[in-house]
């Protein structure tokens, strides 16, 4: 069948009002989901998992699909007006997002952040039609050395990000990688750091230590003075973003398009790490990287540009090689195999209305998407006049039920306490929880990659330089350092 | 008015074990799975919620707690009144293997009452299809003459797929290169991919991979074999003798009233002869076994524990053998 051929089945499929309409439920519960701190994607998809069962399959996954990159949609939504990411992808979004929102900017952030996602998304959508079947075979050759190398670009990709003292986020990257070896070690089974607590079996969820160092640490903060809320109310007015804008964010957009398209292709790399690295190129590239953090439209476009074009391509794995990349789209598997679907590089030729019908909804989402959120920019910023001892108590009773809801336990409910009162400390002494909980996520892949290299070698590192792409990565990795060395010293005062 | 309420709750409390045996199930009851959301587990446990429902006329609410290999929900099963409104649905990992990994909670003989075994995984072992070794035979011949050389993907350390090949190759007198990997999906790309020669792991991940003639499955731990892998020798043909399994098992906490125990024994029997549950185990390529209960099924875990025991022994996994 002809890609034409493809297009135009998948079309049917997508436009029949049965399967229009779950992708807008989709969508639609996507969105809120991804509005409320905490209650993320997986919880929801895989509590409507069992109402699927008696919808079509195509139906079904639509819907489990539209939830996930509708999600991506709402989740800067947060991230720019409380400073509390909604998803992890989000997290990036925070460092300009919220200073835009409390420079009175809030309209354009939000409006920048569904338009960049719209179109990031519809890219990668193209994308994926043409591509899917090359990419997914090409991603396999990213193999445990690979991905140790990748890993090792990334974390120094990190100390891009920081904004302040350059020693100090050093220090919260690897505080977030010893809080990442806390669980049972992957080799031996052994418990390490976890004080005999047998939920900590599985280490330190991300959801509370995010909600916590964010969330809960912002509220803490605001409590303390007079919020200077009358910024935020001001300029109502300017919702859509400007033509000045655009014309600063436009080159963000598309380096952030191809950033998300080729990371989520990745199994387990996908828009976190997206969304974080696009962060560090706009800011490398930017002429004025010292306004970075300080509330620029570029900081906001880039990374959410590129966590939707990753949302997207990273179904690039699940549907042409059946290998579900990340836990939502383990939900999504476990979707296919309720309906009798065997997961596998055979579901493309043997069910193409499912493939091109679930990937042409993906464009009908994102239109309705896009629709759906624009109009509800001016109604998220009007959120902000609700008077503080109303928000605040709201917010932490969302935080509270989202990381409750994540594996129904308490212990997560006190980790996000806890994580609160430590990020509120980090905040007044000067540290940024971003790295943190950036290198927080990074690490278990990290460790893992290496160990696996290792167990694969029998003990040598060569492993690391005797493979192209492993070895490619580690020589930009001395590359990156070196530049960083550089730049650094011959611009001494750029720290803020 | 809160004191009234303590007071009602707790003579509801008294009140409720005179009544419950006869009527029970009077309202939901609710059933904790071990893993996530979307997993073999939690599939097949919502599929025979549902098949049970009918039988017990009550609805059974399935909620996750994963965390731990399903310890996690094991413990707090264990801290649940015994009144049937409790259980939770689980791998035998918490019962059979966790006890022997790290020092836990609870004791899995003294402290559950087992319900009902509802399910068996299929393990199966398996290399690339353009992979030179056609048989198991070939892989074992290969591993001998280049000691240390076989790499093998599996999803966990203690999981049966590296448990049973440890012993294979003990009893074989080869060694191999043992790669962990969280979970089937991730060792099948590193499969795929051509990082691993080998990897372990259940049936239902491999089937569509073997269909599509990316995957050749070679060696399987059940009597009768594969259907769409038919050239797989099995482990008892094999001549391995090696007692292994992964079962699927409801639970409740200990001292559970008898007649509770029988009611819910019943509906859930009953469950595995319907549909969803069959259609959903046949699709997950998961075999519904004889209904084995009570007494007879602690035994039979007692059994796999002390067999797993000496696995994990072997392993060098024990608890005891780690500083």
């Amino acid at each position: 069948m002809d890609t034409f051929h493809a297009i135009a089945l998948g079309l049917g499929v997508a436009l029949q009002p049965l399967n229009l309409f779950f992708c807008f439920v989709g969508v639609f519960v996507g969105t809120l989901i991804g509005v409320l701190p905490g209650i993320g994607p997986v919880g929801t998809m895989s509590l409507l998992l069992p109402i699927t069962f008696h919808l079509s399959p195509v139906g079904a996954i639509i819907m489990l699909a539209g939830i996930y990159y509708g999600a991506q949609y709402g989740g800067s939504t947060t991230s720019i007006l409380v400073n509390i990411p909604g998803e992890a992808s989000s997290i990036v979004t925070c460092l300009d997002g919220y200073q835009m929102a409390r420079n009175g900017r809030a309209g354009p952030a939000l409006g920048m952040a569904a338009l960049g996602s719209f179109i990031g998304g519809s890219v990668a959508i193209v994308g994926l039609m043409l591509l899917a079947v090359p990419l997914a075979e090409a991603a396999l050759s990213f193999g445990p050395p690979e991905y140790f190398a990748l890993m090792c670009v990334s974390l120094v990709v990190l100390t891009f990000l920081s904004r302040g003292s350059m020693g100090k986020s050093l220090m919260m990257g690897v505080l977030g990688l010893l809080l990442s070896f806390v669980g049972l070690d992957m080799f031996t089974s052994v418990p390490r750091f976890t004080f005999g607590v047998n939920e900590l079996s599985d280490g330190i969820g991300l959801i509370p230590l995010v909600m916590g160092l964010f969330g809960v640490a912002e509220i803490l903060l605001n409590l303390e003075g007079e919020m200077k809320r009358e910024i935020y109310a001001t300029r109502l007015g300017e919702i859509l973003p400007t033509a000045r804008d655009w014309v600063a964010a436009r080159w963000s957009i598309v380096r952030g398009t191809v950033i998300g398209f080729f990371l989520g292709i990745l199994p387990g790399g996908g828009a976190v790490l997206a969304s974080f690295v696009s962060y560090a190129v706009e800011r490398r590239l930017s002429r004025h990287p010292e306004r970075f953090g300080t509330g620029v439209i570029e900081g906001v476009a880039g990374p959410e540009t590129a966590n939707n074009a990753a949302a997207q391509s990273s179904f690039i794995p699940l549907l042409a090689l059946g290998i579900p990349p990340n836990v939502v789209r383990a939900v999504l598997f476990g979707g296919l195999l309720i309906h009798g679907i065997q997961p596998g590089p055979l579901v493309m030729q043997q069910r193409p209305d499912l493939f091109w019908g679930v990937v042409m909804s993906m464009f009908v989402g994102n239109a309705m998407l896009l629709a759906l959120n624009l109009p509800l920019v001016g109604m998220w910023v009007r959120l902000l006049r609700v008077p503080y001892d109303v928000l605040f108590p709201l917010i932490l009773l969302f935080c509270a039920i989202g990381v409750y809801s994540v594996n129904n336990s308490r212990t997560d409910v006190y980790l996000m306490v806890l994580f609160g009162l430590v990020g509120y400390l980090m905040q007044k002494l000067g540290y940024e929880p971003a790295p943190l909980a950036l290198a927080y996520v990074l690490g278990p892949i990290l460790e893992t990659a290496l160990r696996q290299s290792l167990a694969l070698s029998g003990g040598s590192l060569s492993i690391f330089v005797t493979r192209p792409i492993s070895a490619a990565s580690m020589l930009l990795v001395v590359v990156l350092l070196i530049v960083q060395l550089f730049s650094r010293r011959s611009s001494p005062k750029e720290t803020t | 008015m809160n004191r009234f309420l303590l007071a009602s709750l707790a003579l509801l409390m008294l009140a409720a074990p005179l009544a419950a045996d006869e009527a029970f199930p009077t309202r939901p009851i609710t059933v904790w799975v071990g893993f996530p959301a979307g997993g073999g587990t939690d599939i097949l446990t919502r599929a025979l919620a549902e098949s049970a429902e009918k039988a017990l006329g009550q609805k059974i609410v399935v909620v996750n707690k994963p965390g731990a290999s399903g310890t996690v929900a094991t413990t707090e099963l264990t801290r649940a009144k015994p009144d049937g409104y409790t259980l939770v649905s689980n791998t035998d990992t918490p019962i059979t293997r966790s006890p022997h990994l790290r020092d836990l909670d609870y004791d899995p003989f003294r402290d559950l009452t087992p319900i009902m075994l509802y399910g068996r995984y299929k393990v199966t072992w398996a290399v690339r299809e353009d992979s030179p070794y056609k048989t198991w035979k070939d892989v074992v011949e290969w591993a001998k003459k280049n000691p240390g050389q076989l790499t093998f993907g599996h999803p966990g350390v203690a999981s049966t797929p590296n448990l049973v090949l440890t012993k294979i190759a003990a009893k074989e007198g080869f060694t191999f290169r043992n790669v962990p990997f969280a979970g089937d999906a991730p060792a099948i790309t590193a499969l795929l991919g051509g990082h691993v020669l080998m990897i372990g792991g259940s049936s239902s991940s491999y089937a569509g991979y073997v269909q599509a003639k990316r995957m050749r499955i070679l060696l399987v731990n059940e009597r009768e074999g594969l259907d769409y892998a038919p050239q797989a020798l099995t482990i008892e043909k094999a001549g391995y003798g090696i007692e292994s399994a992964t079962v699927l098992v409801i639970t409740a906490p200990k001292d559970l009233p008898r007649p509770i125990a029988a009611k819910l024994e019943k509906a859930f029997i009953d469950a595995t002869r319907k549909e969803p549950f069959v259609g959903v185990a046949r699709k997950s390529e998961t075999i519904i076994p004889e209904p084995l209960t009570g007494a007879a099924l602690g035994d039979y875990l007692r059994k796999l524990a002390a067999s797993y025991e000496v696995l994990i022994k072997e392993a060098g996994l024990y608890k005891s053998e780690k500083k």
